[in-house]
């Protein structure tokens, strides 16, 4: 398929997505009470000089729960149950006898489907680093700003790929939603969209550092909050896109198996 | 008053009914069952990382101390448990509107909220909130030391029984949006959103907040009450609200059902 041809499918999934605009902003709203609540409960453990956070700040803490909510929302899949209904419900036929490749299929879309909320997302970012800026007194180089939007660029990349292959399971599992729920849950967690998970102690942090998961929303929020030196954020970049890589071919190993022993039961 | 214990009988035995069918059904597909258990568990652990952070503070916040508020988490995820129970109907109701799939439900010579909120009971997503929930509530009340008296176990129960009830008219309502738009992720995510609230104890947000989630959307009145009880931290007026909220919200919950159905016009079937 031309590159035309996936921007008209980008342009549909914005389409889709903006189709019911009540619920895509009461969905956006949503996202800011688990934030007000994190605020209020670091809020309250700093000023009882409880808070046990491996180093960080009450400044890069406010920054890190106000920063993490959006980012995590910025590169969040969920287009995984489309994938699975398309292999289990034999849609996927229609895109195997066409000349279009379904992977790119599926990343146009899920571009489109989130272009409207990464804009506003994006937005409110701006406005949450300029409140912050002058509330909290924290100055933001416009480099640590460039490259935070570098690191969104391979979080979603990362979260796209990741998400695609467990979803590319469904060629052998029959019924798998409820495992994307658990998988989704986890991903979020392990993935510093709560909390830091560094502040869990070493063994934690070090597996933030090796795993994949902490390189879509804690590596990218810790570029901005300053408690990345320039070192640790090129190291970060190279195992982010290492993962990217390590994922996709991963996604066409199993596209491949996959494609062998799909059998169209309908469609 | 006969009457009323008739029926009150008659609906007890159907939600028997109701409770045995959604067991079997459950046990036919058991890896959809584990499965449930495994999403369960996954919610769970992000509470308990609330939890794990107030335990390793270790410090008295705003007069409760680290114990007392585990067992308000404790109590969440009591209560969130009772609430996965019947969730599943909740989440199939806005399905239910836009493919008027509830065309045959109006049908049934029953009554229509009862039907439609409590004929699918879910016993696995429930399972882990209500082994853990319990376990933070027990361990967190031992180690405070809170005596442990009939009034204060009846109290908590009583308590938690009003938030079950609360939880259950509270979160109805956002489904029902689903009767005016077609679309309700967006409610259901806000309402998530609301309860989750409950993650923290109420102490930790200020004066202005704990007012509005006790008084005006009384989301606090779920996990706090049942421990503040214990604690003796509730006044009389506190303790009536807590009891008059629940039905207060159930007889509005029913103000905007009956508007919903009247506004409810089948999709297709």
């Amino acid at each position: 398929m031309k590159l035309s041809g996936y921007g008209y499918v980008f342009t549909m999934g914005m389409q889709k997505a903006m189709a019911y605009r009540a619920d895509f902003f009461l969905g956006l709203f949503s996202c800011l009470f688990p934030i007000i609540m994190q605020v209020y409960l670091w809020s309250a453990l700093y000023a009882a000089g409880a808070a046990d956070a491996n180093g960080y700040t009450y400044e890069q803490m406010i920054l890190y729960t106000l920063l993490a909510g959006v980012t995590a929302r910025i590169v969040a899949a969920g287009f995984e149950n489309e994938v699975a209904g398309d292999i289990k419900d034999g849609g996927l036929s229609r895109y195997l006898i066409r000349p279009v490749s379904y992977s790119g299929y599926c990343f146009a879309r899920f571009l489109g489907s989130k272009a409207a909320d990464i804009g506003l997302l994006l937005a409110v970012t701006a406005a949450v680093l300029a409140g912050s800026a002058r509330v909290l007194g924290v100055p933001f180089p416009p480099v640590r700003l460039g490259l935070y939007g570098l690191s969104l660029v391979g979080a979603l990349a990362l979260n796209f790929s990741i998400f695609y292959t467990v979803a590319l399971l469904g060629f052998w599992l029959t019924e798998i939603r409820q495992l994307f729920g658990t998988i989704s849950i986890v991903i979020m967690v392990v993935s510093g969209g709560v909390f830091p998970l560094d502040i869990f102690g070493p063994a934690a942090a070090a597996a933030v550092q090796v795993l994949p998961f902490g390189y879509t929303t804690q590596f990218c929020v810790n570029i901005v909050n300053g408690r990345l030196a320039p070192g640790q954020i090129g190291r970060g970049f190279a195992v982010q896109w290492a993962w990217v890589a390590g994922f996709t071919l991963l996604y066409r190993l199993l596209w491949r198996r996959g494609a062998r022993r799909y059998t169209a039961v309908g469609g | 008053m006969k009457h009323l214990v008739h029926r009150l009988r008659y609906y007890l035995g159907l939600l028997g009914l109701f409770a045995r069918y959604s067991l079997m059904e459950q046990m036919e597909y058991r890896i959809n069952f584990a499965a449930g258990v495994a999403v369960e568990c996954g919610y769970m652990l992000i509470k308990l990382m609330y939890a794990v952070l107030i335990l390793q503070a270790g410090a008295e916040i705003n007069g409760l101390s680290p114990n007392e508020m585990l067992m308000c988490i404790g109590t969440y995820i009591l209560v969130t448990g009772v609430y996965m129970g019947v969730y599943p109907n909740f989440w199939a109701l806005p399905l239910s509107v836009q493919d008027g799939s509830l065309d045959m439900l109006l049908t049934k010579p029953l009554n229509t909220q009862f039907l439609v909120t409590l004929r699918r009971l879910d016993f696995g997503m429930p399972l882990p909130d209500l082994l853990c929930g319990l376990a933070l509530i027990v361990y967190g009340w031992q180690r405070e030391g809170l005596p442990v008296t009939f009034a204060n176990l009846a109290g908590f129960v009583v308590f938690c029984i009003a938030g079950w009830f609360l939880t259950y008219c509270l979160f109805l309502i956002p489904e029902l949006l689903s009767f005016w738009f077609v679309a309700a992720g967006g409610a259901q995510a806000l309402s998530s959103a609301v309860f989750d609230f409950n993650n923290t104890p109420m102490n930790l947000y200020p004066k202005w907040l704990q007012r509005v989630g006790i008084f005006l959307v009384p989301v606090f009145l779920i996990t706090n009450f049942p421990t503040l009880f214990v604690m003796g931290a509730l006044s009389p007026a506190l303790i009536a609200w807590g009891l008059a909220a629940p039905w207060l919200v159930f007889a509005l919950q029913r103000l905007i059902w009956r508007r919903a159905m009247r506004r409810y016009t089948s999709a297709s079937g």
